[in-house]
């Protein structure tokens, strides 16, 4: 994982160095927040990435199919679409996407369970 | 070697589409970007007969409009960014030796979002104004309520957000797999050249693709809840949240197929890769540099310090140089073998490196001024998004068609499709340069009979239609080769890598047992030791 970390912590260096490249060369503050912002989520994944271990597969405990992500996908697609065609949509889409969230919750426990 | 595994079981539709086993999610996906790479190549065949002469002959220019909404926007955000990190979601863990995905269910989640997108853009057809109409980029004001009305623009905002925000989701998934799903002796200097190449892809999609998303939503606020980028300075602040997904993207559509291409060099020269950490080395500068070009997009603006993208732009032609020699030098003293695969990836070298030249020239301001919104800059693009990534898409394709269904592909089907598409690709889009460079704007459904405009447009239709025939014996080669279908074994390419060493297609959960890893190539370490032994 170290040398992941490494990866990702020499890529935000590697974007911040560009940053500061442009910041020198007097520019604008939306790149400089964009580029400060890519620097920055580089450096949290490095730090995340250098302090948890690397993961076996573990034995698998959920199924091969799910409903759960078809469901919430058309909730959020549903709820979205709400927006250009009315609240009615919305609450449809609403609906479906707690249903989804409703299925996921089951299928955890019940994976859990077996 | 390693695996005596059953092969995934037939199953139904039903269950096709709720499986969350990261192959079958990426299978979807494809088939998904195939349907839309078919409807936006249609779109396509369209706007070029419109061009095929002067005047007015099949559209309107507000039809017109949609058509070159629609179908860049179909290919980018819902061909071939799909297709790439779809390439990736099927054999990064294969590659690396992994039983599934890190995060199964949040994958299917992101296909079903990206489903919902596409089909919420294409349905903008429907609407009484019709569909998007202001650019794949969506400039503001152009895309503002007074100037593209109506609920079609709607639906192409929430089509964006939604399939950009799926694509960022599997992305995410695929990253976390090869950061933490590796088999124990698969370290990160140990990865195929893809896997790397397809880290890189997702390190900046998952950075630069939330921009878009948020771009997206304040462009839907600014067109119902009031101004937000019709401020002083406001059209080129959205034109920097565009561009700083815009320009990455462009790298997320290369970087897979290119890794794909190193990999395919490596299998048919019978060698193994040239120049290992140096390739992973420029693809690291690459993905850093392509994160610092994106208002080179914007030099004629006159609001962005263009001698500061500039050279950011054209360094990058230092690991796209590393990237091109070590594939090359690949090949040099191998014992070649010119099979469909191969075929294609030589087709992506040749072909990209013209977009890639030609890249320079509009990285450049002085030049870019002579040529920004002109066809120079859609013959560019096309040279590397279709020149370059369908043709390593379609390297994919071949070569892993095997692997992911158990049959071979018409080697014969191949070769054609192969001739079509290079000598449509070059009829098409080269005489776009020479319509850029003699002022012919992008975007336009007519242009003057006078202009000197006419021979080569005819021309760049003809070769529309050529591509079309080669995509055709693409898709009669999937129908034959599914239908009465030549079993491939396991290995047919004498691959190098991880997945070769399963079955074909692989099982559930991938692999029985591994065999040693000692490179990124374990099966041909396992080969070279065979050869070795007395």
């Amino acid at each position: 994982m170290r040398r992941a970390a490494l990866t990702f912590g020499a890529w935000g260096l590697w974007v911040g160095a560009w940053a500061l490249v442009l910041l020198i060369w007097g520019e604008a503050t939306v790149p400089l927040i964009a580029f400060a912002a890519a620097a920055a989520s580089a450096a949290v994944i490095a730090g995340y990435l250098a302090l948890s271990p690397l993961e076996s597969d573990p034995a698998r405990t959920i199924g091969d199919t799910s409903f759960a992500p078809p469901l919430i996908g058309a909730g959020v697609v549903l709820t979205c679409n709400g927006l250009a065609f009315g609240l009615w949509l919305v609450l449809i889409g609403a609906e479906l996407g707690a249903f989804g969230v409703g299925v996921l919750i089951a299928e955890r426990r019940r994976a859990r369970l077996r | 070697m390693s695996t005596v595994a059953q092969p995934l079981p037939r199953v139904g539709p039903f269950e096709w589409a709720l499986s969350i086993d990261h192959k079958r999610v990426a299978a979807r996906t494809a088939a998904l970007a195939l349907v839309f790479f078919l409807a936006s190549g249609f779109l396509a065949l369209l706007m070029r007969s419109e061009l095929a002469q002067p005047g007015l002959q099949f559209v309107s220019t507000d039809t017109y409009d949609q058509l070159f909404t629609i179908h860049g926007s179909g290919m980018i955000y819902l061909v071939v960014t799909p297709l790439a990190l779809a390439l990736g979601l099927y054999f990064v863990p294969l590659q690396v030796g992994a039983a599934d995905v890190a995060a199964p269910r949040l994958a299917s989640l992101g296909f079903w979002l990206y489903a919902g997108g596409g089909f919420t853009m294409y349905a903008g057809f429907m609407t009484s104004g019709g569909a998007g109409k202001a650019g794949w980029t969506a400039f503001y004001p152009l895309s503002g309520e007074q100037a593209s009305p109506g609920t079609g623009m709607d639906m192409w905002i929430i089509g964006v957000a939604l399939a950009v925000s799926g694509m960022a989701l599997v992305a995410a998934t695929i990253m976390l797999t090869l950061l933490r799903h590796r088999a124990p002796q698969m370290s990160i200097t140990r990865m195929p050249p893809f896997c790397w190449a397809t880290f890189f892809t997702c390190a900046m999609t998952v950075t630069s693709f939330p921009v878009l998303v948020v771009a997206m939503g304040l462009l839907f606020a600014d067109r119902h809840l009031g101004p937000v980028f019709d401020t002083p300075g406001g059209p080129a602040t959205y034109q920097h949240l565009f561009w700083f997904y815009g320009h990455p993207v462009v790298y997320v559509m290369f970087f897979p197929f290119l890794g794909v291409v190193a990999e395919v060099a490596a299998t048919f020269s019978r060698r193994r890769l040239f120049g290992y950490p140096a390739l992973i080395i420029s693809l690291f500068a690459f993905t850093g540099l392509s994160m610092t070009v994106w208002a080179h997009h914007m030099f004629a603006t006159g609001q962005v310090n263009n001698q500061y993208y500039s050279l950011t732009s054209t360094s990058l032609a230092i690991p796209a140089g590393v990237e091109y020699f070590d594939v090359i030098a690949t090949m040099i003293g191998g014992a070649i073998l010119l099979r469909a695969p191969m075929l294609f990836a030589l087709g992506f070298l040749s072909l990209f490196l013209i977009g890639g030249l030609t890249g320079i020239i509009v990285g450049s301001p002085p030049l870019d001024y002579h040529v920004h919104d002109t066809y120079f800059v859609v013959a560019h693009f096309h040279y590397t998004l279709f020149g370059g990534s369908m043709m390593g898409a379609f390297a994919a394709a071949y070569y892993w068609f095997p692997k992911a269904t158990g049959a071979m592909l018409r080697e014969w089907l191949g070769r054609v499709q192969f001739v079509l598409l290079f000598v449509g690709v070059n009829l098409t889009f080269f005489p776009m340069f020479l319509l850029g460079y003699d002022g012919m704007q992008r975007r336009v459904a007519d242009y003057s009979p006078n202009a000197g405009l006419t021979t080569n447009n005819a021309l760049a239709t003809a070769g529309a239609f050529v591509i079309a025939a080669g995509v055709l014996a693409f898709v009669v080669n999937l129908v034959v080769s599914l239908r009465r279908r030549v079993p491939a074994g396991h290995d047919p390419w004498a691959g190098q890598t991880l997945e070769w060493a399963t079955t074909s297609p692989p099982p559930r959960l991938n692999f029985a047992s591994l065999p040693p890893i000692r490179s990124y190539a374990p099966l041909l370490d396992l080969r070279e030791r065979e050869e070795r032994a007395p």
